[in-house]
């Protein structure tokens, strides 16, 4: 596999420096994510995965640093230019996010009805085109909160592609799973990486599938990243790096940061 | 010690100064969501229902109450000057320029408002509205400004009805329990009202407290932390400020009510 420094990066992380109150999340974090590639952000709990991936999404500007998306910088956006570049940006969030009081149906449905002039018809057709891609079947009519944990991640990938994202960002999404169904949605995003070539950020504690789906990793440790090929980091002679992967669940092992105690920890 | 409690002072008013500045940015974003098209018409009505109907039951339930205390009150009073044929007056007028509003006000905050924070702050805890942002869609656009319109609408209306059942409730307990002449406590009302000072004011407070309400309750539940505790915080917090907030502007639009039509 190639240097991902060689390969042309779709988003480009420039010494991005952020703290919560005393607490320093990033020091100096330089890291590339190269188009059409899925490259999985690795790091212990409470480590900034998830801080990162709202940041490329414009949901908070870190306290310094530059990120570039193509050639947008996209730190200093104010609120209208964000809305416009957010359009490039798919989100599978943790906690999915879908709206509590709408059906799964109208939560895949609501940005096409808000963003396009398609009839009603049109957009049953694509709603259900989108379900079929991600495995859904019947749900149309189910709210939020009937969905199983598997039925969840799935309709929120469907809401994220449904504009066609370039960018699809995908948090912990295998977070809670049982086995078979890390193996289902795994499979599923790689075949949509396949399909549609989106560039594919995803963040886990899941050293295996990380290993089977990844074509990069960025592992963030210590407020910096060490970023390469999956093969290389998988061997890396880093202590920090080895210990993580020796650890095999993610962080809490001998080379992993325990979370501190009382962490404020979002979804 | 003394200068710690100076500086306290210094550091909770600065922060109360910064919380109006932010609370006037809020409401310029809302009020310019609201004239942005496409106009949420189906959003508003939702939300008109969640707001005004599901307050119909307290408020009609506290006004009858309202009205026949204040009969049993105005009643011993008047009887002691021997005035008891001015009851609808007092009655009345008690209740269309003060308690009409204001209680209305204090009831919809503690059924609706509360609801409004809590809805709109679970939404930011559990990330649905940053999911909407993720879609490039306005959660100001799509959620906070029909609450708060809904609010804003649904307060002069909810406090027109407080009033009208309080009067019958009034009048019932004046004809009935004590007996008195149902012509004369009409005719005194009747009388007493004058819709271009007494009847206006009413709904200029309750419009007032209107917007007072939906702001504030808008507000915390969008600041409000993304966690369980912070959204808890946001419901508490609308109902002491909103109560609060009711009653000081209470008073000065009674003041320069009163001094204009003096
Ligand atoms: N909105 C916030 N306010 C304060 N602290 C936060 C906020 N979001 C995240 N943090 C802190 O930043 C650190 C990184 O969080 P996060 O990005 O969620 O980590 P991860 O996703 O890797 O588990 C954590 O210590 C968390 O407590
Ligand atoms: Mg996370």
């Amino acid at each position: 596999m190639t240097d991902p420094s060689l390969e042309k990066a779709h988003v480009d992380i420039v010494n991005l420096r952020h703290s919560w109150g005393d607490r320093v999340v990033y020091d100096g974090l330089s890291c590339r994510f190269v188009e059409g590639k899925i490259t999985v952000i690795l790091g212990a709990s409470g480590g900034g995965k998830t801080t990162l991936m709202r940041m490329i999404a414009c949901l908070g500007p870190p306290d310094f640093g530059d990120i570039w998306v193509g050639d947008q910088e996209i730190t200093c956006m104010p609120e209208r230019q964000a809305r416009r570049f957010r359009r490039k940006v798919g989100m599978m969030f943790q906690s999915g996010a879908l709206l509590d009081s709408m059906t799964v149906y109208d939560n895949v449905a609501l940005p096409l009805r808000e963003h396009t002039k398609l009839t009603e018809d049109e957009i049953r057709d694509e709603v259900h085109a989108q379900f079929d891609s991600v495995g859904l079947e019947n749900v149309d009519g189910l709210l939020p909160g009937e969905l199983s944990g598997g039925m969840m991640r799935r309709v929120a990938l469907a809401r994220a592609l449904i504009m066609k994202p370039e960018i699809l960002l995908c948090d912990e999404p295998f977070s809670g799973l049982d086995p078979p169904m890390v193996r289902m949605i795994e499979a599923l995003l790689v075949e949509v990486n396949r399909r549609l070539g989106v560039t594919m950020l995803v963040t886990s504690h899941h050293i295996g599938s990380t290993l089977r789906m990844a074509h990069q990793i960025v592992f963030l440790c210590g407020g910096g990243a060490v970023q390469g090929p999956t093969r290389e980091i998988e061997h890396s002679t880093d202590p920090r790096i080895a210990g993580f992967f020796a650890s095999g669940d993610g962080g809490k092992g001998p080379g992993g940061q325990p979370p501190p105690p009382g962490e404020f920890e979002p979804s | 010690m003394s200068l710690g409690w100076v500086q306290g002072l210094g550091l909770r008013s600065v922060r109360f100064v910064a919380t109006l500045g932010q609370l006037t940015a809020f409401l310029v974003l809302v009020f310019r969501a609201t004239f942005s098209r496409p106009v949420r018409i189906r959003r508003f009505v939702d939300e008109l229902y969640q707001v005004g109907v599901v307050s119909i039951p307290i408020v009609c339930v506290s006004a009858a109450t309202i009205g026949m205390v204040l009969a049993l009150q105005g009643y011993s009073t008047l009887a002691r000057f021997g005035a008891t044929s001015n009851l609808g007056a007092v009655v009345g007028l008690t209740l269309i320029k003060e308690l009409g509003p204001v209680l209305t006000a204090l009831l919809v905050t503690g059924r609706a408002g509360s609801a409004i924070a809590a809805e709109i702050g679970s939404m930011v805890a559990t990330q649905q509205l940053d999911g909407l942002r993720l879609m490039s869609l306005d959660p100001i656009d799509l959620e906070v400004a029909p609450k708060a319109i809904a609010m804003l609408v649904s307060m002069p209306l909810l406090s027109a009805l407080f009033i009208v059942v309080g009067l019958a409730g009034g009048f019932m307990y004046s004809s009935i329990a004590l007996a008195l002449d149902s012509g004369a406590f009409l005719s005194s009302l009747e009388n007493a009202v004058v819709f271009r000072t007494d009847v206006a004011g009413s709904f200029v407070k309750s419009l007032v407290f209107g917007i007072l309400v939906g702001l504030i309750a808008t507000y915390r539940g969008y600041t409000a932390a993304p966690h369980a505790t912070g959204v808890s915080a946001a419901t508490t917090s609308t109902v002491v400020h909103a109560s609060v907030a009711i009653l000081i502007f209470d008073y000065f639009i009674t003041a320069l009510w009163e001094v204009r039509w003096l």
